[in-house]
Parts: C-alpha cells; sequence; structure tokens
C-alpha cells in the first residue's frame, strides 16, 4: 500500500509564502528587504481611468425616461418607501434646491450619463459625471469621513485582486509585469455611506439617509470595446424590504469630445404614460 | 526528493499560475427571484414593440416589428429554449456544475443550465470550436478560460435567436463573449453578442445573481419544483386550428401592436424603430425635444461570410452517415457492411479527391450505390469517377427528370447507366437500413429528392437547401417558390427533435452546414415570410421595381444572401416575382 506523504518542507514553505505575500507588500526578491507600501494608483488591480458611456441596454423605460410617479417596478421597496415614491414632486425639489436627488451615489450610475474617471491624488479615485455635473471621491486606506451627509456620500475603496492565483515571477524577483504585457485582472469595491437622501431612480423612488451603497467596479473587452461594469448594492432599512441590486455597463470613448455637462434635472414623464 | 521539490516549484516561474480561481458551483437566483432590474424579461415577456436600448439595425428591426408571438405555436418551435444570448436575462435560476477530469485533477467543463435554458457545457480543457459545417444549437459551443478570477466563456455555433422575448433576433452569424466574475455573494455575468446580421455594434448587458441556501432546483424544470425529479417533457402539440404548414409573421407595416405599445408608454413610433443610437444618453434629449429628423437604425452593412477551409473535409453525421464538404455540392456518404452508398458526387474537378476521402472512411469498401438529388454539375459532376468501380459500375439512381436534363444539358454522367424513378418515391434497404428516396416536385428544379436514411436518422437535402444562400429555383428547370416551401415541409414532416426543438434528425443541405429541425423550420419560415411579402405586394399591383425597393429580404440578407455571383439577393427576389405573377 502507498503512503501519502505530506508536503516537504521546502515546497510548504514556499507555498506559505507565496499566500501570505500581499499585493501592497510584494517583496522584490527572496530574501530581500520589504517594500514600503505601495499607493492605490500604483497598486491598481484595474486602470478604470477615462472616459465612458452609459449604455442604456437595460430597463430603459425607467432609466432613458422618467417613469411616472409610483411606477416602482421592481425595486423592493417597503410600506414607508411606497408612500415616499407617491409623493414625488420633481418641481418641489427643484424650488427647494434638490434637484439633484436623483444624481446621488445610490442613482447617479443608472442615470443615462457620462463618466470621466481620474486620479485626484495617489489615494483617491475621482468619478465625475456630466448630467448632474457630480463628483465622487473614491478613498483608499485611511480617510477621515465628513461630519455632513452629501449626494456623493463618503467613500472607501479597495482593489480586489485575483485570489487563486499568484504572480510566481514577480514573487521570484522578476518585478510586477507591466500592464500590456500582463494587465491585472482584479476589481475594485467601493462602500459609500453619509448619503444625503435621495433618489434610485428618476421618478422618485427613495433611498435614505440611511442608506449604504457597495459598489464593484469591473473592467472587460470584447469586440474591440473597452467596458466597464458596475455592480451595485444598496442596503437601506428605512425604505427597502431587501437589498436593491443592479448592474450597470459603461463603454470607453476614446476622449472628452461628447462630454456634455448639464446641471441636475428630470425631465418630466412622457406625456401621456401611466394615465 | 527535496531537490525535486523546488524543481517542480520554480518550472512554474515563467508563468502566472492561474487555474480556476473561483468556484461558481451550485444553484443561484436573481436577487428577490425576478431581479431588481430587466423585469419585463424576468415576468411574463417584454411587450411587442419595446426594442429600445437594443443596438439592432434596420434588419434587426424589420424582423423584430414583423414577428408575430404565435411564432410559438408552430410546432417546431413549440419547445424552443431560451437560446444563450438570452438565458441569463430571462427568468433563470442558474445552476452550476463543474465536471473534472479524473485523471488530470482538473475542471474539464462548466455546465450552466437553467430554468428555462438549456444545458450549456463550458470546455475549459482547450478544445478547438468546430468546423462551420457543424451543427448549430441554441446553447451554441462555449470555451472558457480564467483571466484573474473571472470566467471567460467564448460560444460560436448559434442558431437563430433572440435578444428579448419579443422577437428580437439575434442570427446565426452571432458570436458572445461572457465574463462570470463573483463580487462576495454575487455572481456578474457581463453579456457581449456581436451579430453583424443584426446588430449596429456589439450588445452589452449585465446580469446579477446571488447566491442561494435553498436547494438546488431540478435540473431542467421550469417551476423550480424540489419534491423530486422531474422529467421536463416538451412535445409539440397542435394549438391552433390554422394550417399545419401556417408561419405567423406581420408583413411590414401592418403590426397593430406597436402602435399599441406606443400608446401605453407614450414612447413615440420612430423612437420605438431607432435601433442603436437609443442606447445613448444624448437619445433622452431627443425624446424630450421630440426631434426625429435623421434617427433611424443603422443600415444594415452586413460583412460576406468567413470563407469556409480549403479543400475536401468530412464529418461524421449520425449513425452511418458521413458528410463531405468542400467539393462544389455537398456529398453525403452512407457506410457499411455491404459498401458505400453516396448521395450527390460533387464537381467533375473534385471527384479524385472525393473519392479519396471515401476511401479514407471506408477503406476499400466499394461504393455500390450513387444517388443524385438534382441534375446540376456541382452534384452530378463526379458521378464517372465515383460510380466507376473495377469491377462493377455502382447504380445510380435519380428521378427520371433528372436523367432527362442530364442528357439535354449534355452532361457527361448521362453515358452512365441510371435507374431512374418516376413516382413519388423509391427505397432501397442497404448497410441495415431503409434509404429512402423521396421526390420533391418543381423545387429547386424538377427533377428533385430527399434521402431519408432511416436507421441513421438523417436527410440529405440536395437542391432543397443551401445554407448559405437563399434558397434557389429555376423556372426553366421547373423549379418554383411554392414548390421548394413545400419540399422544406417535406423535410419537417420527416424530421422530429431529440429535445426542446433542436438535435434528433440531421439533414444535410445542398450546400452549406448541417441542419436539423429547428434550423430547417426557420428556413422555411424565412422562404414563406418573403414569398407572403412579395404576393402582397403583387396583389397590391406592385412592379418587380416597387418589389425591389420595399426590400422584402432585407431581414434575411445578412444571412442568406449575396451582391454578386449567380445568385444575388435581387436574383431571388426576381425569380419569386416572376414565379408568382407567371411572367416565367
Amino acid at each position: 500500500m502507498r503512503r501519502r506523504f505530506p508536503l516537504r518542507p521546502p515546497t510548504a514553505a514556499l507555498i506559505t509564502l507565496m499566500l501570505c505575500v500581499s499585493a501592497e507588500a510584494q517583496p522584490p526578491g527572496f530574501g530581500g528587504p520589504s517594500a514600503p507600501p505601495r499607493s492605490a494608483r500604483e497598486s491598481a488591480q484595474v486602470d478604470l481611468t477615462g472616459y465612458w458611456v452609459a449604455l442604456v441596454t437595460e430597463d430603459w423605460l425607467w432609466r432613458m425616461v422618467t417613469a411616472p410617479r409610483g411606477d416602482v417596478t421592481s425595486v423592493p421597496l417597503n410600506p414607508a418607501g411606497r408612500r415616499v415614491a407617491a409623493e414625488w414632486d420633481p418641481e418641489r425639489d427643484a424650488a427647494s434646491g434638490e434637484a439633484c436627488r436623483p444624481f446621488g451615489a445610490a442613482g447617479l450610475m443608472r442615470q443615462p450619463l457620462r463618466l470621466h474617471i481620474s486620479w485626484h491624488d495617489d489615494n483617491t479615485l475621482k468619478i465625475e459625471t456630466d448630467a448632474g455635473q457630480q463628483t465622487r471621491l473614491l478613498h483608499f486606506g485611511e480617510a477621515t469621513p465628513p461630519s455632513e451627509k452629501s449626494w456623493q456620500g463618503f467613500t472607501v475603496a479597495e482593489w480586489t485582486r485575483p485570489v487563486g492565483g499568484f504572480d510566481l515571477r514577480a514573487l521570484m524577483g522578476g518585478g510586477p509585469r507591466g500592464p500590456a504585457e500582463n494587465p491585472p485582472k482584479g476589481s475594485l469595491k467601493a462602500v459609500t455611506t453619509h448619503l444625503r437622501a435621495g433618489y434610485l431612480r428618476k421618478n422618485g423612488v427613495p433611498y435614505s439617509e440611511n442608506a449604504e451603497l457597495t459598489e464593484y467596479f469591473s473592467r472587460v473587452s470584447a469586440f474591440g470595446n473597452d467596458y466597464l461594469t458596475v455592480l451595485s448594492i444598496v442596503h437601506d432599512p428605512t425604505y427597502l424590504n431587501s437589498d436593491f441590486v443592479t448592474s450597470s455597463q459603461f463603454k470607453r470613448e476614446p476622449d472628452d469630445s461628447n462630454w456634455n455637462p448639464s446641471p441636475c434635472r428630470t425631465a418630466p414623464p412622457l406625456a401621456g404614460r401611466g394615465e | 526528493m527535496r531537490r525535486l521539490d523546488l524543481l517542480v516549484v520554480l518550472a512554474l516561474g515563467p508563468v502566472s499560475v492561474a487555474t480556476a480561481q473561483v468556484d461558481f458551483t451550485g444553484a443561484w437566483d436573481h436577487p428577490g427571484l425576478f431581479g431588481h432590474e430587466d423585469f419585463n424579461d424576468r415576468g411574463s415577456g417584454p411587450e411587442i414593440g419595446d426594442y429600445m436600448g437594443l443596438p439592432l439595425n434596420e434588419a434587426g428591426i424589420r424582423k423584430a416589428e414583423t414577428y408575430s408571438g404565435s411564432w410559438l405555436s408552430v410546432p417546431e418551435h413549440q419547445c424552443t429554449p431560451h437560446p444563450a444570448a438570452y438565458q441569463m436575462w430571462g427568468p433563470n435560476t442558474l445552476i452550476v456544475t463543474t465536471e473534472y477530469d479524473r485523471v488530470q485533477r482538473v475542471a474539464k467543463a462548466i455546465r450552466l443550465d437553467g430554468t428555462f435554458g438549456i444545458d450549456r457545457v463550458v470546455w475549459l480543457d482547450g478544445r478547438p470550436h468546430p468546423p462551420p459545417e457543424a451543427l448549430h444549437t441554441f446553447q451554441g459551443f462555449s470555451t472558457g478560460h480564467w483571466e484573474g478570477d473571472t470566467l471567460v466563456v467564448e460560444t460560436t455555433h448559434m442558431k437563430a435567436g433572440w435578444l428579448r422575448r419579443n422577437g428580437t433576433p439575434t442570427s446565426e452569424r452571432a458570436r458572445m463573449l461572457e465574463y462570470f466574475t463573483r463580487f462576495d455573494d454575487y455572481l456578474l455575468v457581463t453579456t457581449i453578442v456581436d451579430d453583424p446580421v443584426y446588430f449596429s455594434e456589439p450588445f452589452v448587458r449585465t446580469t446579477e445573481y446571488e447566491v442561494t441556501a435553498r436547494p438546488a432546483p431540478v435540473l431542467g424544470d421550469p417551476f423550480t419544483r424540489n419534491d423530486g425529479p422531474i422529467f421536463y417533457k416538451c412535445f409539440p402539440a397542435e394549438e391552433t386550428t390554422a394550417d399545419k404548414y401556417y408561419v405567423p409573421h406581420y408583413l411590414p407595416g401592418e403590426n397593430d401592436l406597436l402602435d399599441e405599445f406606443s400608446q401605453k408608454y407614450s414612447v413615440p413610433r420612430w423612437a420605438m424603430s431607432a435601433g442603436g443610437v437609443t442606447m445613448y444618453p444624448e437619445f433622452a434629449a431627443r425624446l424630450e425635444s421630440g426631434r426625429s429628423r435623421g434617427v433611424a437604425p443603422a443600415p444594415a452593412e452586413v460583412p460576406p461570410r468567413e470563407a469556409p477551409p480549403e479543400g475536401i473535409r468530412s464529418m461524421h453525421v449520425k449513425g452511418n452517415v458521413w458528410a463531405i464538404f468542400g467539393a462544389g455540392g455537398n456529398v453525403t456518404v452512407q457506410i457499411g457492411d455491404e459498401g458505400v452508398l453516396v448521395v450527390d458526387t460533387g464537381t467533375a474537378a473534385t471527384a479524385e479527391s472525393v473519392r479519396e476521402e471515401i476511401r479514407r472512411l471506408a477503406g476499400d469498401r466499394p461504393i455500390r450505390y450513387v444517388i443524385n438529388t438534382h441534375f446540376h454539375a456541382d452534384h452530378t459532376g463526379g458521378n464517372v469517377v465515383l460510380a466507376s468501380e473495377p469491377h462493377q459500375q455502382a447504380a445510380i439512381l435519380a428521378h427520371e427528370n433528372v436523367g432527362l436534363r442530364l442528357v439535354e444539358t449534355g452532361s457527361d454522367a448521362a453515358n452512365l447507366i441510371m435507374d431512374t424513378f418516376y413516382g413519388d418515391s423509391k427505397a432501397i434497404y442497404f448497410n441495415g437500413e431503409v434509404v429512402e428516396i423521396i421526390h420533391v416536385p418543381s423545387a429547386h428544379t424538377d427533377g428533385d429528392s430527399l434521402v431519408f436514411f432511416r436507421g441513421s436518422d438523417v436527410v440529405s437535402a440536395g437542391g432543397v437547401i443551401s445554407t448559405t444562400s437563399f434558397p434557389s429555383f429555376a423556372a426553366n428547370q421547373g423549379g418554383s417558390v411554392d414548390g421548394l416551401i413545400a419540399a422544406l415541409n417535406r423535410i419537417l414532416d420527416i424530421t422530429v427533435a431529440e429535445t426542446r426543438g433542436q438535435g434528433g434528425t440531421i439533414v444535410v443541405p445542398g450546400h452549406g452546414r448541417l441542419y436539423d429541425e429547428a434550423d430547417v423550420a426557420e428556413y422555411r419560415d424565412m422562404l414563406t415570410i418573403i414569398r407572403d411579402r412579395i404576393r402582397h405586394e403583387i396583389d397590391n399591383g406592385a412592379s418587380l421595381a416597387d418589389v425591389r425597393r420595399s426590400r422584402p429580404a432585407l431581414d434575411y440578407a445578412g444571412v442568406f444572401g449575396a451582391s454578386s455571383g449567380p445568385w444575388t439577393t435581387d436574383a431571388f427576389i426576381e425569380a419569386i416575382y416572376r414565379d408568382l405573377t407567371g411572367d416565367r
């Protein structure tokens, strides 16, 4: 009968070393001193920067156009949320300086708009929108939340890297390979709190200031195009029965030639719809 | 041994070790079961007219706007599963299982099954995609690889299908890339479909699932019962009193459901037909302003099909039957203990190569029978070579009009002795099965036959089907459009699908790839619909020029059309027009 041997010490040591190495502090080689922690920009697992345009291929009747008041189709609103949705009045919002309610972080990425993503500094990623002219700041590492709530709230971000693979060549001193040779395939996780109450949809489907938004940003390339995908999970015990989960997609644009800034504004529902 | 341990690890040095990193195995639901987006696709289905947000070009819009929901009452379509390009979007509990290679101890394939879809296999073992002549399926042929933690799946060989359950089409030329990424308890599936026939640009959508703790539903059961295994039965039933071969469709401009949708949602008609521009933010301003000027779906500019591989090649079809491609017309070969039976012989120029390929498949077994489905030289040109066995000429079987036409055209094949028949059919028993030769009158020509291998469950369709062109017929050779449609319906009388409307009886066409019942039905539908459109125009007094301007074949030209060569789209339309008007 064959006996099953445990891993021998050198193999076990190497595997342990590989599993312990983190993306932010990879040694330049065996036995070398630990490198200083790299910035978020340096350790980016995916390059999200650039201009992106929303492709409204889903939920068109609720995203491209404004649905009638009270149309909360497929949003898991609780009775309190439904009451608020039924009272939606865009003119009142505009008059009270709250026209940006549909452009708050929890609803922003579902709007038909363009994004400009860039590095605000080495540890802060910035997302700007043309429609609504909003700016989101995604903070990596230590950051202090603001005392006030805002449309875009306070976002803490982290890179998520592939969990099961490792780059042995980088581990053994070859250094990380450049994006062209081996583009990272991780993603960005962002958690947003400190939100002002806003709308999940243009027609006043509400989220409260207790809402927490979790997002996963990733990129795919196909058929000559580059796409950004955003999975969004809104947790709001005030107005939702369960988490509200959607995903949205954007296509990369070569430059800012289509960038068309406009203030927060909600078009009225198409005349006759829902009547 | 210690040295060996180290070497094993070092040997991996030049590559980034990236095997299957995330286990998707299990059952996944859309959040809230029906999901928080795409509600219309998860419930009763989107309405006719809801074409916004899709990159449809003018051909795609035409096909969508003339689609009738009664399509699903057609017996051959009743069991159609949700095709791969739609499956993730529809009402779907996604069940993922992994198959392991027991020797290599690696994942060999991932299986994706869903509520109304059909079992999809994603091969991870590096196998190539099949050749273009292979059978297409609703799930297509998928291979996968890992990029980090994302499973990337490439799918080809999909049948004509749909993007949404309201007739928005995808063609058999579509390709699909999917990205499966797990984020904590969520699975995000990004689907990108590129279809040069119906899209102006690739279509992208993202679908999210959440892990479910409840028991995995029974595979293939649309109602996700958990109280025991259920065999998901689907077999066609007579659902209407319509004619057996009725093909439901709307004539262009006559679908009143479009106005109904427009009124219900206050979406202007021009916006419903605008195609790809409706996906982009600018469209919101157009809608609000009502500016419809210049809004139109993109023209259908379809690149030519990729040329098939050069040379003679063969493929096992089913049972005793093989198909040989690259000989001008397709050659069907039945091989058994009694010898070889050949249906059609290709061109004279390729005859020696075809004989070599038959020898490769059948060894030294002699060719006993040659059957000609019709007289054209790309189907009879090899008769002289293939029928000339050393000791005894193979028997050549065909309808008598084939013999007459061969004599009329002075073909070399006319010098061979032929066993012709003039009735509806002839049958022989060879290699353990009945081989039935069924005459279909006045179809591609006046001498067409189908050859049905009963035991192998294969039909050789000859000139009745060309998957690479519009169906062709010549009135001066006795062909007609109604005869062609009748011949296609005759094939559908023979074929039986294996499961969910596909597989089962396989059809070897005269040109192009293998078909099954669903493909033949789609081909029959296409010819019937175009015939009906042209006939309607004629009934309204249209001239040939008028008919051409109405582009009755617009939505099928990207699959079957040609702008040059012997059988252009224009020639096809003209032939139908002249046939229907009696102006031959």
